[in-house]
């Protein structure tokens, strides 16, 4: 472990494991973690970086970017780089994962950008997390009196990955189904204005002439997720193509949802939600 | 702080402030980057770095984690002899130097390459598409990429 910097400088310490990272939260409760530090400011008039008062860089924690495989899912460690998670991942990722992780920032960002801090940024879901939820991901925080998991269904709740004292986001469990249809898209990025960005993730599985499965998530940055779990009941089971009345009544489901937000929509997300819906399933009328 | 980390393949020990970024530090004391102004937000291209083998922008790099870590400049990087042979088939594809992007594109397409050797064209026209110039280097770049990554793959499939 290393530590740099005195009072008034930042404090920065940088632990080579996890279990160093959170002792160092017993002195330093107030302590902010640094991941990858592509969110984090630069002053343009220093040149410098704005870093909390004590800092936590997890650059060195070497089992935070472990990949494991089980049978039915693979554990990404928070520190995961976002190419890491493409190169080791390689097949294993699911698609839709490596779709929204590749098209970050440049890929020298990639190289730097984590996974965990794609997911815990302040007070925003990163664009990562719409698809981990349509895959049923789950998240491990763990702090020096044990772990616990966060299914994304809470954190898209809460809005965002609320983390508790001490608490350091571990890894991230996702589930190996097979999904041979995947849509994702974003619109914008972090530096573009709240009311013009948005995600849409969705999953689907039609067999013999049928949606055996279906999972559709929209991200409204700055309001929360919109996920319908009573248009995608609805949906699984249907013979494809769909019928008009079946597209119709999903649509105002949609519509439904949007108004339903706890912070409005604006009129261009609004738009790009109805185009996004109408694009996915058009597209599972042509399978 | 005194930082040692090795710059461009010499031991070196440089004095930084714990939040400068590594661009900071590296362009007033180790004279890199005197002609260039990065966009500071890490997607211009124009501060990128290679560290521990993987390409940065260290403009966003704090210089506290370069601490014993090697770290290589497209200065650096220009006396290598993989820089030659890149940039051999670059100049047989009909490379014409711009001076906006040429040196920022050949250190980001070269990293992206060791990274992802079985990178296909749209995603090396994706990559090379991250770096933003209007120039119009980057046909010749995509057919670059192609032949380095065929040569590498003959290398390594004469090597089994």
């Amino acid at each position: 472990m290393s530590a740099a910097g005195e009072s008034p400088t930042p404090l920065v310490y940088s632990p080579r494991s996890l279990g160093e990272a959170l002792a160092l939260f017993v002195p330093n409760p107030q302590a902010q973690l640094f991941a990858g530090g592509t969110a984090w400011q630069v002053d343009h008039l220093t040149a410098s970086i704005r870093l909390s008062p004590v800092t936590i860089s997890l650059h060195l924690a070497e089992d935070l970017k472990r990949v494991t495989y089980g049978e039915r899912f693979i554990d990404l460690g928070g520190s995961l780089s976002l190419n890491q998670l493409l190169l080791v991942g390689g097949a294993w990722i699911p698609p839709i994962l490596k779709e929204a992780a590749r098209v970050i920032g440049t890929s020298a960002l990639r190289n730097l950008a984590t996974l965990g801090g794609n997911l815990c940024q302040k007070g925003v879901l990163g664009d990562l997390f719409p698809p981990l939820h349509v895959l049923g991901a789950q998240l491990e925080v763990r702090n020096l009196r044990g772990s616990r998991w966060l299914p994304t269904q809470q954190v898209a709740e809460e809005g965002r990955v609320i983390l508790g004292s001490g608490e350091i986001l571990t890894r991230v469990r996702v589930p190996l189904e097979e999904w041979p249809l995947h849509f994702y898209q974003k619109i914008g990025n972090i530096r573009t204005p709240w009311d013009e960005r948005l995600g849409l993730a969705a999953l689907a599985r039609p067999k013999n002439g049928q949606l055996e499965g279906f999972r559709l998530a929209f991200h409204v940055p700055h309001s929360g997720i919109i996920r319908i779990r009573d248009l995608e009941a609805e949906l699984t089971g249907q013979t494809l193509p769909l019928s008009h009345r079946e597209r119709a009544q999903a649509l105002a489901m949609i519509d439904d949802a949007i108004e339903a937000l706890p912070l409005p929509a604006s009129q261009f997300q609004r738009d790009r939600i109805v185009h996004m819906a109408r694009w996915v399933l058009t597209r599972l009328d042509e399978e | 702080m005194k930082l040692p980390f090795i710059l461009n393949g010499d031991d070196v020990t440089l004095d930084g402030d714990v939040s400068e970024s590594l661009f900071t530090v590296l362009r007033r004391d180790a004279g890199v980057f005197q002609e260039k102004t990065p966009c500071m937000k890490g997607t211009c291209g124009r501060c990128h770095v290679s560290l521990d083998g993987k390409e940065v922008p260290s403009c966003v790099v704090p210089f506290f984690q370069v601490r014993q870590r090697e770290v290589v400049t497209p200065e650096g990087f220009r006396q290598t002899e993989e820089y030659g042979r890149f940039k051999a088939i670059l100049d047989d594809e009909g490379l014409v130097e711009c001076a906006e992007c040429t040196e920022v594109q050949i250190f980001h397409l070269f990293s992206y390459l060791e990274l992802f050797p079985h990178a296909g064209p749209e995603e090396c026209r994706s990559v090379i598409g991250e770096i933003p110039c209007r120039c119009g280097s980057r046909p010749v770049l995509e057919r670059g990429a192609a032949r380095w990554l065929e040569q590498k793959e003959a290398v390594r499939v004469g090597r089994r």
